[in-house]
């Protein structure tokens, strides 16, 4: 058996065609880095039409003008023209004072001209974006972080007149914050750690608003919503109390995308299991190989057994190399290899507590939830393709089964039924660490008997239709 | 003599057309059978058969005394086969070919794969792609690929298609010599029946799925009616005294179809009646004329 896995896997590593997918692949990765870091650099010129746009809207006298809108296009368009004249870069420290300070100030100042007030608040108003432009002209980050902790303690004291209120705690959780920024060194900027820190006290709000909500009474995105602020909440309250946000912290959303990677699996491997699942069968009928094959001393349910396996290992062996590849790539071309090598905090549903993970950990178990997925993708394919032993028609029902994932949960809604569908289910990634599936109808128990069920009929019906199938002339 | 294969009336129909008709036949050890009828007869069928790709609708194949339907495994580990046309990967070599094969069974050596390849002559060209082959070097690759398990049961379905007539004598002599030394049970089919008839020990004729003579070579054309050329005196009266045996040429010749041994008999009935005999002449038979002389022709239907 052993050795039919072996020879197996040696016909398909031995065609060019999975070799192509991947170098594309890898060569889009490359590409899109480059790209996205061009992109980046365009962001200003994109937003300014943007911005110009709007503005245009703005100008006719006659009808009455969206002050909201026109207020904030134009605060937009001299924020922007503003960044343009002094040359601020985004990571720096003042671009944080541009986009919120000056911003808001800007956002005041227009505001008061569309709506016509009187020329006395506008001139205060104008004091208050020229001592925004001083600010940033002379910036001091400790000084700035002194100014919002003082900030921060007069809304204390205003918040906690009732010291039980959410806006109290809320106002608490601010000045913890704060002095983290001053215990740590990390000042106001866009960074992940110091944006982790600005919404801390927020989320915490939040949170306490919707935790002793009643499940029963929620309805499901609600539910998720409850779900989602505690993990928030307590994913930054852990990384607070265990020091790991600093200033080269990467959150979760961008220092993960490894994991993310193996969670969804880029389309290239995807392709791949389609393909391969798809040929490897029918072309050996097509080829007439099949006769070769089938007259050795093994039974044919051994023998495609085997050719399930290797299918299956040269899969997940590709499925390494582009996801781990692209981010090498990606990482390369960033300057940042964090996006592999780090750790992250993650939090676990089933303890409901945040946990600090390594990267490559993650990706692993991320990995192995995304089997069941490539399993029952590849058998569904394979089947048809032993059935039917047509690579193009299993190809395109390989395609349907993939394009069904997104499709049948927009129709789930309409067609109950729908939820049924292994191609819904098997996605066990929604369910790491005790998550909940984003759709109502999917739920754990659900997704692992649909899953075993169809694996069985699947690799049954493949089995018996292969052991009866008689080898036609060519 | 031990049987190495053996048919019995096997039957195959597909959908309501039934292909095979009670086909049997049994191959000894040392034996090389010709497996032998026109286009669509039903060789390649009952070639499947035996080997398993497709399946008996009833009768059994009993191959190194296990039957290929219960016992498939163990019938099938010493069996060398080539169904219709050699089956090989053409983005591998030659070499990588024959190592995917020897793979499947225990104890096939490097030396053994080399030995293999040097039997067929394709040295130089076995580390190419076996696309940039041409059909010859195919064929001789499929032999060597058949003959890697060391088969004591080998099937070629048509294995001179494509071979020239320097690597059909190849052939012929390579399996002459397999067959007396190592004793191997050897089926060979062909549509083309001079191109075996100088080697293989018996014959089945096999026609619109049913087999029409099963028997060694020499006996074949021993048993066929052979073609006596008669001189004589008159031809009359002849038809009456002979019957159906015999055809008139013109006044003084005849030609009678018998087997060998019952000329004696005719030309004794010939001079009891008063003919006057002045040459008898044998058309000797080939194993082809034998073969159109039983299936009447190639007619396929
Ligand atoms: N899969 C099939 N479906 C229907 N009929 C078939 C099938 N396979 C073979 N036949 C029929 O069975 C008969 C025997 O075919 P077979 O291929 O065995 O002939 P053959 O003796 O090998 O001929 P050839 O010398 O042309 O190779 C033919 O009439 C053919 O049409
Ligand atoms: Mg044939």
């Amino acid at each position: 058996m052993i050795s039919l896995v072996k020879n197996e896997m040696y016909k398909i590593l031995h065609k060019k065609a999975i070799y192509v997918v991947a170098i594309i692949a890898l060569a889009g990765a490359l590409l899109m880095s480059i790209l996205d870091k061009s992109i980046t650099n365009s962001f200003v010129d994109l937003n300014t039409m943007l911005y110009e746009e709007q503005l245009k809207t703005c100008v006719d006298i006659g009808e009455p003008i969206d002050i909201q809108h026109c207020a904030h296009a134009k605060a937009g368009l001299e924020q922007i023209n503003f960044i343009k004249e002094k040359k601020i870069v985004n990571e720096s420290k003042e671009m944080y004072v541009v986009r919120n300070d000056l911003y808001d100030a800007q956002l005041e100042y227009y505001t008061l001209i569309y709506s016509k007030a009187d020329e006395s608040a506008i001139e205060a108003s104008k004091k208050k974006v020229d001592e925004a432009i001083e600010l940033i002209n002379n910036y001091d980050a400790v000084k700035y972080i002194n100014t919002k902790m003082e900030e921060a303690k007069a809304e204390q004291v205003e918040a906690c007149s009732d010291p039980n209120s959410n806006e109290c705690i809320a106002a608490n959780d601010d000045i913890v914050a704060i002095q983290y920024r001053i215990d740590n060194n990390i000042p106001y900027s866009y960074n992940d750690a110091s944006s982790s820190l600005d919404s801390y006290s927020s989320i915490h709000a939040k949170y306490l608003d919707v935790r002793d909500k009643n499940d029963k009474f929620l309805n499901y995105n609600e539910i998720i919503d409850k779900r989602n602020s505690e993990a928030t909440y307590k994913t930054a309250k852990y990384m607070l109390d265990n020091k790991i946000l600093t200033n080269d912290y990467k959150d979760y959303s961008s220092g993960s995308e490894l994991v993310d990677g193996f969670k969804t699996l880029s389309f290239f491997v995807i392709l791949i299991i389609i393909m391969l699942s798809a040929t490897n069968v029918a072309d050996e009928f097509n080829k007439g190989t099949i006769k070769q094959l089938l007259v050795k001393p093994f039974s044919r349910t051994k023998i495609l057994v085997s050719k399930l396996i290797a299918v299956f290992a040269v899969s997940v062996i590709f499925m390494f190399i582009i996801e781990i590849g692209i981010n090498v790539i990606a990482g390369l071309v960033n300057g940042d290899i964090h996006t592999i090598i780090g750790k992250q905090v993650i939090f676990n549903y089933h303890t409901h507590e945040a946990m600090y993970m390594n990267t490559i950990v993650l990706s692993l178990y991320a990995a192995l939830l995304s089997l069941p997925r490539i399993i029952l993708l590849e058998l569904f394919i394979f089947t048809m393709s032993v059935i039917t032993t047509n690579a193009a028609f299993a190809l395109g029902l390989g395609f349907g089964a993939y394009i069904s994932e997104e499709v049948f949960a927009i129709f789930m809604k309409k067609f109950p039924f729908l939820s049924y569908s292994p191609t819904l289910n098997y996605q066990f990634n929604d369910f790491a660490f005790g998550a909940i599936s984003p759709y109502k109808d999917i739920f754990l128990t659900k997704s692992i008997i649909v899953s075993v069920v169809s694996f069985v009929v699947l690799l049954t019906v493949s089995i018996i239709v292969f052991n009866k199938k008689d080898i036609k002339n060519q | 003599m031990k049987s190495l294969l053996e048919v019995k009336n096997i039957n195959k129909s597909f959908g309501k057309k039934q292909v095979l008709h009670n086909v049997s036949f049994t191959i000894n050890e040392g034996e090389i059978l010709g497996f032998i009828g026109p286009n669509g007869a039903g060789k390649t069928t009952t070639i499947k058969l035996i080997l398993g790709l497709q399946s008996i609708d009833s009768g059994e194949v009993i191959i190194n005394g296990y039957d290929v339907k219960k016992d498939f495994n163990k019938a099938m580990t010493s069996v060398g086969a080539i169904v219709e046309s050699p089956d090989l990967y053409m983005y591998l070599t030659g070499r990588q070919n024959l190592k995917l094969i020897a793979n499947y069974y225990k104890g096939i050596k490097e030396e053994d794969i080399n030995k293999i390849i040097k039997l067929v002559g394709l040295e130089k060209r076995i580390d190419d792609k076996v696309s940039k082959y041409s059909l010859g070097m195919r064929q001789r690759l499929g032999i060597a690929a058949a003959l890697l398990p060391k088969p004591n049961v080998l099937i070629l379905d048509e294995p001179t298609n494509g071979l020239d007539p320097e690597g059909i004598k190849e052939m012929r002599e390579l399996l002459v010599k397999l067959a007396k030394e190592d004793k191997i049970a050897i089926l060979i089919s062909s549509h083309n029946l001079s191109e075996l008839e100088s080697f293989v020990t018996n014959t089945c004729i096999i026609q619109n799925g049913k087999v029409i003579k099963s028997t060694s070579v020499k006996e074949l054309k021993k048993l066929n009616e052979t073609t006596f050329k008669i001189d004589l005196n008159t031809s009359k009266g002849i038809s009456k005294l002979l019957g159906k045996k015999v055809k008139i040429i013109d006044d003084d010749s005849i030609e009678v179809y018998v087997e060998k041994d019952e000329i004696t008999g005719i030309i004794t009935k010939l001079i009891e009646n008063k003919y006057q005999i002045y040459q008898v002449v044998m058309e000797e038979m080939t194993l082809e004329d034998a073969f159109i002389s039983v299936t009447g022709g190639n007619k396929i239907d």
